[in-house]
């Protein structure tokens, strides 16, 4: 067994409010895979990537983090395990980056003085790995989406996880910033053996990007294996009731043409 | 420290010398006035002149428990506007004190041997108040709006049982009615040991608080990432703000708009981050008292005016224009 299970869940069901979201969910994400999640709305991508970091308990089934429970870690524990980027945020007008950032901290401040320099040095690695370093005195507010997305990772690795969870992290990006957050976040997952988990709304880049894929739909997983293997017309057709065509590139990409 | 914390020093330092000078006004300046230095004089070497007197029982333990007043409800202020995520939350707004003030006012009226019990039943009201909007509030998590509306709802409620207490016992309601307008007036060491030990908790939790309330800001997806549990921590500020709310109320009564208005001029002053909130809020709390205090207490002298109408005249305004600003 030389590929330890970080994530996973074993039979999971939810019920948010009187409407089941998820039905028998099971689901295991290797230690330093990446892997993108996708479907259409309403599918419960979101609420499965909620359950991965406890932020929804299951009405049945469990999920387990490195081989424990869940729910046997404190908010704290699991903070510094895992990461999880939202797709939407509420922070203050008047935050800087470098506060942002330095809140990743937060699950390892202790009652006893923190020795600083060492905090301060994280802060600025997370900064610089998510190249948001250059902005570190500015508003959050005033940068632009690409760099506001690229801020708050750098706030999530300062978590020093083992897992980063993503919703949507390229949405309201133009295709510029779109590549630039998924190269960068390709690059966490090699250097730093960072296990990624992302939802994903763009096909061609769920096959470019990820190395395993997962598809959704009403609150099922019917599909899940290598993004090209998986992400066929056919899928497409079931899944999203659209009609595409996969095309090779002239380098030799697979590509799907709506 | 960039120029931010700077001038949020500078900032809390302005706010320390303005809750001084309320204080030294409040004990200098009034019917019968003296300056500063032989206000000094009194203090440090209390003879039996009646000076002596006024200032040693009658405008120091005012002066003191007015400072302490307004550094809770101010505290109390600043931790329910993160906690319920509402500029508008304050212990009144929310209910909170209307709790205290009910259960304040039957023991005022229908017990009153057991006037000594006021802080404890008044903080009981106030918890009682605040769980209660808490759970009519909360449904898959807190949502700012609900709050606010069920704080409403269960202020009218409470409303609507101290105006019954107040018409079925009217006989015995004047010590009530002047308890609810909030003032300052007759204040004696006795009020200020009742609330010495709740208002030293408060404000040391409060700043223990700090960054729990930062993160509570954020909304509660990241503040879970980030590893806070909030239902806990919600919960325990919520107490704390309660807490501090009710030693407040106990001694000066339903004491409108310092809980408000407080928090938000020192917001709007150095920004929001809750490491400064707190301390500032504390301190220009203090001076928003004293200095109202005094105020009512000259401004129409020998006749005294209750420190809640100057600060309810002064507080409305503001109210409005923060309305109008940004909310």
């Amino acid at each position: 067994m030389d590929t330890p299970q970080a994530l996973s869940l074993d039979h999971i069901s939810v019920t948010l409010g009187h409407v089941p979201v998820l039905h028998d969910i099971s689901l295991s994400v290797v230690s330093g895979e990446f892997l993108s999640i996708i479907g259409p709305n309403g599918c419960g991508k979101s609420t499965l990537l909620k359950v991965l970091c406890h932020m929804i308990r299951p009405q049945s089934g469990q999920a387990f983090l490195e081989g424990r429970p869940l729910s046997s870690y404190s908010r704290r524990q699991l903070a510094r395990r895992m990461a999880i980027l939202t797709q939407k945020h509420d922070i203050p007008e008047d935050m800087t980056v470098y506060e942002l950032v330095s809140l990743g901290r937060f699950p390892y401040r202790t009652f006893y003085r923190r020795p600083s320099m060492q905090e301060r040095d994280i802060i600025e690695k997370a900064m610089a790995d998510a190249g948001i370093r250059s902005c570190r005195d500015r508003l959050v507010h005033t940068l632009s989406g690409g760099e506001q997305q690229r801020a708050f990772l750098a706030m999530t690795l300062a978590q020093e996880p083992q897992i980063l969870l993503l919703d949507e992290p390229t949405t309201y990006l133009d295709i510029r910033h779109q590549l630039d957050i998924l190269e960068l976040l390709q690059q966490l997952n090699e250097t730093l053996h960072l296990t990624i988990v992302l939802v994903l709304h763009d096909m061609n880049q769920a096959l470019r990007y990820s190395r395993r894929t997962l598809v959704m739909k009403e609150g099922r997983i019917v599909a899940q294996g290598r993004p090209q293997d998986v992400i066929t017309p056919e899928m497409i057709h079931d899944v999203f009731s659209v009609s595409g065509e996969a095309a090779v590139t002239a380098s030799g990409r697979r590509v799907l043409v709506f | 420290m960039g120029r931010r914390w700077l001038k949020r020093l500078i900032l809390l330092m302005l706010f320390a010398l303005l809750a001084i000078t309320g204080i030294v006004l409040s004990v200098t300046q009034g019917a019968a006035s003296l300056t500063a230095s032989a206000a000094l004089q009194f203090l440090l070497v209390p003879d039996s002149s009646t000076m002596s007197q006024i200032i040693w029982n009658i405008r120091l333990p005012r002066a003191v428990t007015g400072a302490m007043v307004g550094m809770n409800l101010a505290l109390s202020g600043a931790i329910l506007q993160a906690v319920m995520r509402n500029p508008l939350a304050d212990p009144h707004i929310i209910g909170i004190s209307s709790g205290a003030g009910l259960t304040g006012i039957a023991i005022l009226i229908l017990f009153p041997a057991y006037t000594y019990l006021m802080p404890a039943a008044a903080f009981t009201g106030a918890m009682v108040a605040a769980v209660m909007i808490y759970i009519l509030a909360w449904k898959n998590g807190i949502k700012p709006v609900r709050v606010i509306l069920a704080g409403v709802a269960v202020s009218a409620f409470l409303g609507a049982a101290i105006s019954s207490l107040l018409i079925f016992y009217s006989d015995r309601v004047h010590g009530a009615l002047l308890w609810m307008v909030g003032g300052l007036a007759a204040r004696s060491w006795n009020d200020v040991t009742l609330i010495v030990p709740y208002t030293l908790t408060g404000l040391a939790l409060s700043l223990f608080g700090a960054s729990y309330l930062n993160l509570l800001q954020l909304g509660d997806d990241m503040a879970r990432g980030l590893g806070l549990s909030v239902e806990r921590a919600r919960l325990g500020l919520t107490a704390i703000a309660a807490l501090l709310a009710a030693s407040a109320v106990s001694v000066a009564g339903l004491l409108g708009f310092v809980g408000l208005i407080v928090p938000h001029m020192v917001r709007l002053l150095g920004g929001t981050d809750y490491r400064y909130i707190i301390p500032g809020s504390a301190l220009l709390g203090m001076a928003v008292v004293t200095w109202c205090d005094t105020v009512a207490r000259i401004i129409l002298a020998p006749v005294e005016l209750p420190v809640g109408i100057i600060m309810a005249l002064l507080g409305a305004p503001f109210f409005l224009y923060l309305l109008r600003r940004d909310v």
